[in-house]
């Protein structure tokens, strides 16, 4: 395309990573705080912080499912199916749920859920309406606003685009390993590019992963020719090769009564020993096709399977047992679903792959802004002579503000949101994701009208506040505050009042930065022979090093 | 130089037709927006001569070309050719392997992202646009028979 190829996978690198950036960024960040999104929705619900965890006890099992059935069988209704989940590591209570036959135009029925209390029959019904770490995790694939299915068309769309930026990334990185250890600070956009080089060769191999897999999860939507080739396109029979022991059998009509599921437990210990279960599933109580599933909790196995053990729900016999054995094949594609979804990933490595994450968004913004950097560079010319910057860069500079700037901030406005939202609010699980959205527009206003380094300062502080006072607002909305948490030992409510006190710090530490950078304007008016030259010193882009080397750390 | 009139300058490399003393490594092309002149490289001065033949109106549509026009093709080349290659490479491992249907339907499903963005790649690092345009269309098309052939749609 170019004279070289080198030449022609930098053109391509650079506009296949700047078109669809914006989103991309979207995405990882969505992604990467889904990493803790039952933590996240467990903060976001505060009548659950006190006196509602428990850990899981083997020898209560018994006991836990027989008053669920009860209780299940007393409160529903012609319910779909009934749920007992029991107390995991990342979900540390006991509840019971149960789902509604869909209404007309519905695809799912209405799924409610209560919170059994520890030691008691107390049950806790009125949670507040919210979607917590849910929202976060559905926003990384399906976006919002948009049908489901729309949004992943563009997120695959956005997430090849990625991939090939990936590859030409690699292949024009000529000398790979002597700039992984080259940052040269205070230089402009050759700073840019090396914090880019350094976030982006650093986690190299977890982005390939990432991105990879993450088209591996919607892969059947994507590429669906295998499918056609050799099933004639029948997704059914397909997916029920594939999986044979998720196939839901239908309701027959004809009523039978439900064997009590208690019962059932020794026969679960025999196969799975002392492995802790995770849930219980109950499909079309009282029918004479019930089926009463458990499902194991897998801890750290590198596995997304739901390995389960379904019975009748009349006879009590056993129906079906996930494999054990499965092949090679089979074994590959689900270690490529679970390395995306991490599971499998204790609190170690789940930190890691957060830390990834955030090298995976440091990757993209110092890409987008070193674009803009060396545009800006290119036409300082023109532009110190009184012609406007072009439609392109002004475009990129104000969505880099939006994006870079306004993700931080509408991350902490959500969750001020979500405490600070009247309980009885109609639909206050969706307005909390609008104040999200509605913060990200306002930023967005802002930056039709002032990109300069004086917006960013704003954003980026309140953003940085925001986060840093999050413990507070814990504390003053929530039964118990972070000294109650660190002494009963609610180490997730802990973790995320801390994760969100440093990452406002290193916010307000980076606006400190660019507060003491010399004045841009007249750097700017100094520099106005500045050329292309990467070497030329532009003393106006110093502080925005720092702002990378912080978030890329 | 913008040719708003009927007329093209066409530039040939034989020396038939050039006053020049060498001749100019460039390849004949119909870009409307080159100027003439600095395609001649002479030593004493720059002369732009030029040909001029009114075309009839087959061969000015046949020469058309959008300004953006290698980029475009290029850019299809790689987001619809690519896929194209990779749908087609996907059918074609999916009946090729002799696993299981399953088995072979996921490693040729997972196998084709892979393939996607290598082809979406070579669109960009060949030369010639239309090389980049047709490589892809002559690949699928040849993996299409050869899928159908193998599960007997023929």
């Amino acid at each position: 395309m170019k004279d070289s190829f080198f030449r022609s996978m930098t053109w391509l690198h650079t506009w296949v990573g700047l078109l669809v950036c914006w989103i991309l960024l979207v995405v990882f960040f969505a992604g990467s705080m889904s990493y803790f999104r039952h933590e996240i929705s467990l903060w976001t619900k505060p009548e659950l912080h006190s006196g509602t965890f428990q850990h899981y006890q083997a020898n209560e099992l018994g006991k836990q499912l027989a008053s669920g059935q009860t209780f299940l069988n007393e409160q529903t209704h012609n319910a779909r199916d009934w749920r007992i989940y029991l107390p995991t590591e990342r979900r540390p209570y006991l509840s019971y749920g149960w789902q509604n036959q869909p209404q007309a135009g519905q695809r799912r029925g209405e799924f409610h859920e209560l919170i059994v209390k520890p030691n008691s029959e107390e049950m806790i019904s009125e949670v507040r309406e919210s979607k917590g770490g849910n929202f976060f995790y559905r926003l990384h694939f399906d976006l919002h606003y948009i049908p489901a299915q729309f949004a992943r068309w563009i997120v695959g769309f956005c997430t090849m685009f990625m991939l090939v930026a990936l590859i030409s990334g690699i292949v024009i990185h000529k000398r790979i390993f002597k700039d992984f250890f080259s940052f040269r600070p205070n230089k402009g956009s050759r700073s840019w590019l090396d914090a880019h080089n350094v976030s982006s060769v650093m986690a190299l191999p977890y982005h390939l992963m990432i991105t990879y897999t993450g088209l591996i999860t919607l892969m059947f939507m994507y590429m669906p020719w295998a499918v056609v080739t050799n099933y004639d396109g029948d997704n059914r029979t397909f997916r029920a090769e594939l999986n044979p022991s998720r196939v839901q059998t239908k309701p027959s009509g004809q009523d039978a009564k439900l064997i009590s599921v208690a019962s059932l437990l020794p026969q679960v210990k025999r196969y799975w020993g002392d492995t802790p279960i995770k849930r219980v599933v109950i499909s079309a109580p009282h029918d004479s096709n019930s089926r009463i599933s458990f499902y194991r909790n897998n801890g750290q196995l590198v596995t997304d399977k739901r390995t389960q053990m379904v019975f009748s729900g009349v006879t009590g016999e056993l129906i079906s047992m996930s494999p054990v054995e499965e092949s090679a094949t089979h074994a590959t594609y689900d270690t490529l679903m679970s390395l995306h979804t991490a599971r499998f990933a204790g609190y170690f490595l789940r930190g890691v792959f957060f830390i990834c994450g955030l090298m995976g968004c440091a990757m993209i913004a110092t890409g987008a802004l070193l674009w803009a950097v060396k545009i800006r560079q290119k036409q300082q010319k023109q532009i110190s002579k009184g012609k406007t910057a072009s439609f392109g860069l002004r475009l990129v500079e104000g969505l880099n503000l939006t994006f870079i700037a306004g993700l931080p901030l509408a991350t902490s406005v959500f969750f001020y949101a979500n405490r600070m939202l009247p309980l009885e609010l109609q639909g206050r699980a969706q307005w909390e994701a609008d104040c999200f959205f509605i913060t990200l527009g306002l930023v967005g206003l802002l930056a039709c009208f002032n990109r300069s380094l004086s917006s960013w300062r704003l954003v980026l502080s309140l953003g940085g506040l925001g986060l840093v006072f999050l413990p507070l607002l814990n504390a003053l909305t929530s039964p118990s505050n972070i000294i109650d948490n660190i002494v009963s030992g609610q180490w997730t409510l802990v973790g995320f009042d801390l994760l969100s006190c440093f990452l406002g710090l290193s916010l307000l530490l980076t606006v400190k930065k660019l507060n003491t950078s010399n004045k841009p304007k007249s750097a700017a008016i100094n520099k106005n022979t500045a050329t292309g030259s990467q070497r030329q010193h532009v003393a106006g882009e110093n502080p925005l090093t720092a702002k990378v080397k912080e978030a890329a750390q | 130089m913008r040719s708003s009139s009927h007329y093209v300058n066409l530039h040939v490399n034989e020396n038939e037709n050039s006053y020049q003393t060498g001749t100019p490594d460039v390849k004949s092309c119909q870009h409307f927006d080159l100027p003439v002149s600095s395609q001649v490289k002479t030593d004493s001065q720059t002369v732009t001569h030029s040909h001029v033949t009114k075309l009839t109106f087959i061969e000015k549509v046949s020469l058309y070309r959008p300004k953006h026009g290698a980029l475009i093709t290029r850019v299809s080349a790689a987001i619809f050719g690519g896929y194209l290659v990779a749908a087609n490479v996907c059918g074609f491992i999916a009946a090729l392997l002799p696993l299981p249907a399953v088995d072979a339907t996921l490693v040729a499903t997972m196998f084709a992202f892979a393939i996607y963005s290598i082809s979406a790649i070579r669109a960009f690092s060949l030369q010639s646009p239309m090389r980049a345009c047709l490589e892809p269309l002559i690949i699928s098309a040849c993996l299409y028979a050869a899928t159908q052939m193998m599960t007997q749609h023929l």
